[in-house]
């Protein structure tokens, strides 16, 4: 094999590194992986579009499209079990009450806003890491069930234990609240930024560890356990790191979640979040980290947005056709634009003379 | 030679059918043994026993003098046995030459340019290369094969256990394999390989020495030409083939 690295060789057309850099482009579509610097690029790009189209919007587009990026982060865990493991988690809002109550409790203790912050997401994350030990010896439906029963009893024993969670009530805290000095409440612009960046830093971590060669094994153990297991890997302890991970993404978003709203009740967290936050990372794409920007505004953007142009009883019922039509297709949007934008570079790049065994639309299909 | 691997009075049963039923297996370093018998005799369970995914329910597994039988696979991964398996399980989101790379790792003292060469010597040997940017999907199921056994190869393991490496290759794709493994041999003759294959002039043409299973049980084991001309052999084995040449 001839190693050449795609992003400094010259790849002519007709040429043997143009071949593979062909290959290479359909790999990382078909896959999620590969293509690092691009897919950085691409949801860098789009975290800082988002958070431009937030900050020139008025405060209630502003403030569904914070939610939505908050949301994207626990999409973007879910995405790493999906991807990954090929498991579906409905648990990520229950992950996310676990830290936002947390943190609404230690806020209303009178801890700092950073301290109560790093607290909860801690806690909620060793939670995560307690319930992924019995958690992964389950696989499919089952796996699926469980985590379901988790987001579903969360918010109920949250109704039951007053003492700390203020029942069906909720607690507030003290409002608007600032972490590092950043106004993070409602529609402010560090309501917009903070969240942004969160997300633009946990999926660039996201997208390194996956690009990794710890990355790949882990893939190994998703796809193939019993050669993972026969060649020197441990995948209960991979399988315990990826789930662990995915609730600390999880606790992020519930405790920015809690810091913007103020607030925290048992209607915020309820099993039906968790369930959009595995159709929107679905949809949008399960192993990429901009899917997971798209995953989130889908879940937390669009059904108050549809709301202006269509009755509020009908709200659903449109959200769930476009969420259809999506799926319809037969590929989520991640994929799909990544193959449009594939074919398209790929026929630039296409020989003017000579012959060309393959054209684009056939290499991609 | 010395003894490398040690089995005694292996038993393995599922819902009270007897997999292997005492089987003894003994393997010298550097010593390439097949393991030959009808479907069901038990000889994938055999390797599973012997790779530690199964655990045996009785009898021992000695390796280099230590018993390694409750030792889980990645353990036994540690002490250099390496494995392939009956269908691929190659991780279908990596290409081949990543998926070979997932049979090293940096404990073996590997920087990434050696890795990646050690990699694309073994790519080569089995005839991959030219697939190895490709998703197991995108390559032809042989170049699936080879990569199986590639990846098994590639951290030059004590002992090599190829479960039906030559199953489904065309007669072309099963002399570059053959010949590939000769390779492997002259490399590193120290290595023992245990060769579970349906294909007996393939075996014949590998191993030094066979063994049989029948019904779990092992009716013979010696040298090739000795063990096929065992009677036990013929009837259990070697005389069911001739049948179903003859009817067909």
């Amino acid at each position: 094999m001839t190693a050449i690295d795609v992003g400094t060789v010259s790849a002519r057309p007709g040429t043997r590194a143009h071949e593979l850099r062909g290959q290479r482009v359909r790999n990382a579509v078909q896959t999620g992986r590969g293509l690092f610097a691009a897919r950085l690029l691409a949801m860098l790009g789009l975290t800082l579009v988002t958070a431009l189209v937030a900050l020139g919007s008025g405060p209630a587009l502003r403030s569904s499209i914070v939610v939505g990026v908050i949301l994207a982060i626990a999409v973007l865990g879910n995405n790493v079990i999906t991807g990954v493991l090929g498991e579906i988690c409905l648990s990520a809002s229950a992950t996310m009450a676990v830290s936002a109550y947390a943190a609404a409790y230690f806020l209303g203790k009178g801890m700092s806003v950073e301290l109560a912050a790093v607290a909860a997401v801690a806690l909620a994350s060793i939670v995560s890491l307690v319930i992924a030990v019995p958690t992964i010896r389950l696989h499919g439906i089952f796996a699926a069930l469980a985590t379901f029963a988790l987001a579903y009893s969360v918010p109920t024993m949250a109704v039951y234990l007053k003492r700390f969670t203020g029942g069906d009530n909720g607690i507030g805290f003290p409002y608007p609240t600032k972490i590092l000095g950043i106004d993070v409440s409602g529609s402010t612009t560090g309501a917009v930024v903070v969240p942004a960046a969160a997300f633009a830093i946990l999926g660039a971590a996201s997208l390194v560890f996956l690009e990794s060669r710890y990355g790949r094994v882990f893939f190994l153990v998703g796809e193939s356990e019993p050669a993972a297991e026969a060649f020197g890997l441990p995948p209960s302890v991979v399988k315990v790191l990826v789930w662990t991970w995915a609730g600390f993404l999880g606790s992020v978003a519930g405790v920015l979640y809690a810091l913007n709203l103020g607030y925290v009740g048992p209607a915020n967290f309820s099993s039906k979040l968790g369930i959009l936050l595995l159709v929107g990372g679905v949809v949008a794409g399960a192993r990429s980290t901009w899917g997971a920007l798209i995953g989130g505004v889908l879940v937390g953007t669009v059904p108050p947005q549809i709301q202006d142009w269509v009755p509020a009883t009908a709200t659903g019922l449109v959200f769930g056709i476009v969420l259809l039509a999506v799926l319809a297709s037969g590929r989520d949007v991640s994929t799909w634009v990544e193959t449009l934008v594939a074919r398209i570079l790929l026929a630039l790049r296409r020989p003017r003379h000579g012959t060309q065994p393959a054209s684009p639309r056939e290499r991609l299909s | 030679m010395s003894a490398l691997l040690v089995a005694r009075g292996v038993s393995m049963a599922f819902a009270g059918n007897q997999a292997l039923d005492a089987v003894d297996l003994m393997i010298d370093e550097g010593e390439w043994r097949g393991l030959i018998g009808p479907n069901g005799s038990g000889k994938s369970t055999m390797l599973n026993v012997l790779s530690g995914l199964y655990r045996p329910q009785g009898g021992a597994v000695d390796l280099d003098g230590s018993s390694i039988e409750r030792r889980r696979p990645r353990a036994r991964y540690g002490l250099g046995v390496r494995r392939t398996f009956q269908h691929p399980q190659l991780a279908a989101s990596l290409t081949l030459s990543e998926n070979v790379a997932t049979g090293l790792r940096r404990g073996h003292g590997l920087t990434s340019a050696e890795l990646g060469r050690r990699v694309d010597r073994c790519l080569e040997l089995f005839g991959c290369s030219a697939f190895a940017d490709r998703l197991p999907r995108h390559a032809p199921y042989g170049a699936q094969k080879s990569a199986e056994v590639a990846r098994a190869l590639v951290g030059r393991p004590k002992l090599l256990l190829l479960d039906e490496p030559a199953a489904g290759l065309s007669a072309s794709e099963r002399r570059e394999l053959v010949e590939a493994l000769r390779e492997c041999r002259r490399e590193d003759p120290a290595m023992a390989v245990c060769l579970i294959e349906h294909d007996i002039g393939l075996v014949a043409s590998l191993c030094d020495s066979l063994s049989v299973l029948s019904a779990g049980q092992l009716i013979a084991e010696g040298q090739v030409q000795a063990v096929l001309a065992d009677e036990r052999v013929r009837e259990a084995y070697l005389g069911t083939s001739a049948s179903q040449e003859a009817g067909s």
